[in-house]
């Protein structure tokens, strides 16, 4: 299966996806994805970004084979995500895991590695150096029940990577972590990217996103509204951002009378303390996904009236 | 949409069922059949018409439950027999039987209370006038008979329960040919045991106009040896000569009959 | 990767297992060790074979109870116990298909009943040992003391007794105990493919099982009484399809009291049993495969 296409396929390949719920048994529904494509390239990070109820966890679960789509197809590395074949390449976290409490961390690393298909000594190993890499080899024999919430998150990343998959997913991997606990699992999701993995997470901490992610999807209302590399979506063509430190107001008089005689007919845009960009564009994103839903609503209360 | 395929499905595992219950039906239903057949299921159908016992009956169908229950209402029993509630132990006992038909030792047991325990306790009541305790004493031997009737029907080879009707009819009601015909039956069954013949020969004697087929019984058991010759036995067949007048060269010699059982058993010491 | 894997699903019931033993759920062989000695020791003007014969009753009642009891309460909590800790979610995205996943289950409930069962049937038989040679000796004693029994006499009425003593017939009893478990807790797995709660599993299964008791009686009665009507093809015959016979699986009781069962008979109940099992989860599979969390 590996590789068998000369052409390397893609880790996730969502195309045309659309997933709606039903609420009951009259007409009464929710589209919960609406036409949304989206690829994550081998050995890349991706990181989909949206609020709440946004459509992110549905298209994970889609991808994951959890959920059917209602029509448009995802792939995994070329294998459809309803064969269950293609779970043998995905790792995957879900946003607050609890795995079995009366498990130890060894025991859950071997549970999930014999489920698999590893054995034996290759398993043991395998699941000692995973507690090494998730840092938890001194709490490997204690009972699940008595973990925190961030040794939770740490060991749950390391159940997704026991059979060393080519794609691993995460879903919120840092919501509730502490900051240092945070810092670790991003430290960890780039050392899966020097070795090759690819990573698809989803988070509505933009921050995280903003370090880790070659590229971002932002989605909104079940809808995606903007794609592409990091450097791409942040970087407008037609702008350049200078940043100064102690700039006193008589330097920025000068440089705004600099611009204003500039024969090219360059524009002085305005002046500030800069911002995250990705969080402005996410708050654009989601303030447009927004008016465009409540005009649609619009719409539809109108044709209901005819 | 979503619900439209969720009733398409829920119909559809339906219909799988139903199809399921068909194929399967005729299986179960002959194995039951052969299976109540061999006794070896309770015949519900035949449990609930006799309208016994009510509310321990939906306990009853209840798999496993059944020998519990019974016990429970041994236990009930054995408490109303100590306050001599002996409508209470009847009922019980009936409830008994019911629930594990098969038990032997239920139905002996059941029958004892009722013509033993109970008529006794009644003969003994001082309260009551001599004519109803006579009357309730007969009724509760009656009573004894009727519990047992159905577990003969059940287990027409029991040598033990037929011992127990034997018992009645000779100690209670004092009917010498019915009580040969039990201990006939006893011997016959699935354990007899040697003095269950001789009882046979022994209330044969006493049951006018069968005084030959009792001698020639109690003589073929006499000739069968020492172990066979004991003072009762004796006596039963010096009675039927008299009775029949045998020629005395026939007759068996008199003998001591201590003498005799001391020779058998060395320490015995008399009637 | 194969398609299907009797490895994976020994690792999920060997793992379902542990769950079900670090819930504690053998503490349940103490009570039913003590149960069995204070039955052992109940002296109800019993007659040596009932001595025995209590032993018996107390036990398989004991042993079928926690059963039926265990594989409707441990099938009907662990499904949605995993897909309320999320733990569902990664097994499923593990390469795990969901038959595996539904036969894991089931597997993992069978196997500590079974083991349950085994434990249970040890410790019992060595008290039903125990208590047979004492009843025995004693017997043998009451017997000897009255010179007119002859030795074959008193070999016959000890034959009796052992006849309720300790014998290879009981384990058919203890199978069929067994099969009936399997039976029930395929049923569970098949409520809650489709429950909403695992109280709502627990409360449909028990009337289920209660009801396949005695439906067949109770129906024979409803169309002997209003004849083939209506209601009869509507209802009465469907019910009677729908919901599982369990009466031939009361031979136990026969079993117990030492009558002797038929190969044949326990091989018939054996078929019945397995085809209920893989007929049960097949559809709970159907339900199950396309189901979304």
């Amino acid at each position: 299966m590996d590789s068998s296409s000369a052409t390397v396929p893609a880790a996730v390949e969502v195309r045309n996806l659309t997933k709606v719920f039903a609420l009951s048994l009259t007409k009464n529904y929710v589209v919960a994805v609406e036409d949304l494509s989206l690829t994550v390239g081998s050995g890349e990070v991706y990181g989909l970004i949206g609020p709440n109820g946004s459509g992110k966890s549905t298209t994970m679960k889609v991808v994951l084979g959890l959920m059917a789509p209602t029509s448009g197809t995802t792939r995994v590395f070329g294998v459809e995500s309803n064969d269950v074949r293609s779970r043998q390449q995905i790792g995957f976290l879900p946003e607050n895991p609890y795995f079995y409490k009366h498990l130890t961390g060894y025991e859950t690393l071997l549970f999930y590695g014999r489920l698999c298909g590893l054995r034996g000594r290759e398993l043991k190993d395998r699941a000692h150096e995973l507690l090494a890499l998730v840092d938890l080899e001194r709490a490997r024999d204690r009972r699940l029940a008595g973990y925190s919430k961030g040794m939770l998150q740490r060991i749950g990343l390391a159940q997704a990577l026991v059979q060393r998959p080519r794609l691993v997913v995460l879903d919120e991997p840092t919501a509730g972590v502490d900051p240092i606990g945070s810092r670790q699992i991003r430290d960890l999701i780039l050392r899966l990217k020097e070795e090759g993995i690819s990573v698809f997470l989803c988070s509505h901490l933009l921050e995280q996103v903003q370090e880790v992610c070659d590229r971002v999807g932002i989605i909104a209302n079940g809808r995606m509204w903007r794609e592409g590399s990091l450097k791409d979506l942040i970087a407008i063509e037609d702008q350049t951002e200078i940043i100064l430190r102690d700039a006193s107001p008589e330097l920025l008089a000068r440089i705004a009378d600099l611009v204003k005689a500039d024969a090219g007919g360059a524009e002085w845009l305005g002046s500030g303390n800069p911002r995250t960009t990705l969080e402005r564009l996410f708050l654009d994103s989601v303030r447009a996904s927004q008016a465009d839903a409540d005009r649609r609503a619009a719409e539809a209360a109108a044709r209901e009236e005819k | 949409m979503k619900l439209r395929r969720i009733l398409r499905k829920t119909a559809m595992a339906l219909a799988m069922l139903v199809v399921f219950g068909l194929l399967r039906s005729p299986v179960e239903d002959s194995l039951t059949r052969r299976l109540v057949a061999d006794k070896l299921l309770m015949d519900t159908q035949a449990a609930n018409l006799s309208g016994l016992i009510g509310q321990s009956a939906f306990l009853a169908v209840l798999g496993g439950l059944r020998p519990l229950v019974a016990i429970y209402t041994t236990l009930h029993a054995f408490d109303a027999w100590s306050y001599r509630e002996w409508d209470t132990v009847e009922r019980d006992y009936r409830i008994i039987v019911t629930l594990i038909p098969d038990d032997i030792d239920s139905w002996k047991t059941g029958a004892w209370h009722l013509a033993y325990n109970a008529a006794a306790s009644y003969y003994l009541d001082e309260s009551l006038p001599m004519a109803t305790r006579q009357r309730l004493t007969r009724e509760w031997v009656r009573k004894g008979v009727a519990f047992l009737e159905p577990g003969l029907e059940q287990h027409p080879r029991s040598s033990a329960l037929h011992k127990q009707m034997g018992d009645i009819y000779r100690e209670k009601i004092e009917d010498p040919c019915l009580a040969a015909r039990h201990y006939k039956l006893a011997m016959e069954g699935d354990a007899p045991r040697s003095y269950m013949r001789r009882f046979h020969g022994y209330f044969l004697a006493r049951c006018p106009g069968r005084e030959r087929e009792a001698y020639d019984f109690l003589m073929a058991l006499y000739r069968e040896g020492p172990a066979q010759r004991l003072p009762t036995l004796i006596q039963r067949v010096k009675e039927l000569e008299a009775k029949l007048e045998i020629p005395p060269a026939q007759q068996i010699p008199e003998v001591d009959p201590d003498i005799e059982m001391r020779k058998q058993f060395p320490h015995f010491r008399g009637e | 990767m194969p398609i299907f894997s009797p490895g994976r699903i020994w690792v999920l019931a060997t793992s379902t297992l542990t769950q079900l033993v670090r819930m504690k759920s053998f503490y349940f062989l103490i009570v039913f060790a003590l149960f069995v000695v204070a039955a052992s020791n109940l002296n109800l003007l019993y007659t040596a074979a009932q001595k025995l014969r209590v032993v018996k009753d107390t036990s398989f009642g004991a042993m079928s109870i926690f059963s039926w009891l265990f594989a409707i309460a441990a099938t009907a909590v662990l499904i949605p116990r995993d897909l309320e800790d999320r733990t569902l979610y990664t097994i499923l995205s593990k390469p795990v298909p969901r038959l595996e996943y539904l036969l894991g289950k089931l597997a993992g409930v069978l196997l500590t009943i079974g083991i349950a069962l085994v434990v249970m049937q040890i410790l019992f038989t060595g008290i039903l040992f125990l208590r047979e040679v004492t009843v025995l000796a004693e017997e043998r004693q009451i017997l000897a003391s009255h010179p007119e029994n002859t030795e074959a006499d008193i070999r016959t009425q000890l034959d009796l007794i052992r006849a309720q003593g300790v014998s290879w017939q009981l384990l058919y009893a203890l199978w069929a105990i067994f099969l009936k478990a399997a039976v029930v807790a395929a049923l569970t797995m098949l409520v809650s493919t489709f429950a909403s709660s695992s109280l709502f599993t627990m409360i449909v299964s028990t009337i289920i099982f209660l009801v396949g008791h005695f439906h067949k009686l109770a129906a024979g009665y409803w169309i002997q009484e209003m004849g083939d009507s209506l209601v009869t093809k509507l209802l009465v015959k469907p019910v009677l399809l729908i919901i599982p016979d369990f009466r031939v699986f009361n031979v136990v009781e026969a079993v117990v009291s030492g009558q002797p069962v038929a190969m044949s008979a326990m091989l018939t109940m054996t078929g019945l049993a397995a085809l209920y099992v893989a007929v049960y989860s097949a559809i709970a599979l159907y339900l199950f495969i396309d189901k979304e969390f």
